[in-house]
């Protein structure tokens, strides 16, 4: 073996290792309750089509009204449907299990993402996030 | 959920230790880690970025009061420049996009095991 093909060896030796610490520290988040709460939210929100379809609609309107408030367009009524809808949606059990799971799972991967992106000064989000995709 | 949850952080919070020192020890994250520590350790680079903050700063307030200028948009374009043309700027730039890649990796590693996209549900730090 060649010395170029000796060091390509061990550079992929090197971020294999990386990998399977990768999927250690996302099988130990997977222990956590955080993410077991969030998994059982999510699933009673799946099963729930009229909750799933109804939250689903109001993410994307809210999504519109913020576009609409940002180019100045916003109409006060619709802003305030919004609002209706949202104390509507938030008393419902499902949901407020679903947003609580994601709260917490939230916070846990922030403050893992935290630590990465103060040790090489980057953005773990931004570079991992797709555009236009942000965020769950 | 709050009192379980802080039983698996110290675990989740070790096994990302251990991810910082294997990328670490990775070709890209070696590069990275030495740019960044010489970039934060040179004094125009650094002198550069207080001025941009600084230039930058004094743009925001101007324009949210309403009387900005051109020189004020002028000296701004002239530190934005010298930033963008430092060597150490250039080389930290191309010493990210192998670790970025690896990030990425890393996310889809994780994202196989967890079906979820950590990168995604965390989002960009400054959002």
């Amino acid at each position: 073996m060649s010395a170029a093909e000796r060091a390509v060896a061990e550079r992929e030796d090197l971020q294999a290792v990386a990998m399977e610490k990768a999927r250690a520290l996302a099988r130990a988040i997977g222990e956590s309750a955080a993410y077991k709460a969030f998994r059982r939210a999510h699933g009673a929100l799946m099963e729930d089509d009229t909750l799933r379809r109804r939250f689903y609609a109001y993410q994307a309107q809210r999504q519109e009204v913020e576009f609409a408030r940002r180019a100045g367009s916003a109409e006060p009524a619709q802003e305030a449907a919004l609002e209706e809808e949202w104390r509507v949606l938030s008393a419902i059990p499902i949901l407020q299990a679903y947003l609580e799971g994601q709260r917490e799972l939230t916070a846990l991967l922030k403050e893992m993402v935290t630590i990465l992106n103060a040790e090489f000064g980057v953005d773990y989000g931004a570079v991992c996030t797709p555009p236009g995709s942000c965020c769950g | 959920m709050q009192a379980d949850r802080s039983d698996a952080r110290p675990l989740v919070l070790e096994r990302t230790r251990e991810l910082v020192a294997a990328l670490k020890a990775t070709p890209a994250g070696e590069r990275l880690v030495e740019v960044e520590q010489r970039f934060r350790a040179d004094p125009e680079i650094q002198q550069i970025l207080g001025t941009l903050r600084e230039r930058d700063e004094a743009f925001r307030q101007a324009q949210e009061a309403g009387n900005l200028t051109q020189e004020q948009i002028r000296a701004l374009r002239e530190v934005q420049a010298r930033y963008r043309e430092h060597p150490l700027v250039h080389e930290i730039e191309l010493a990210r996009m192998p670790f970025e890649i690896l990030l990425r990796d890393v996310n889809g590693a994780m994202a196989n095991i967890l079906d979820l996209d950590v990168g995604r549900i965390v989002g960009p730090a400054n959002k």
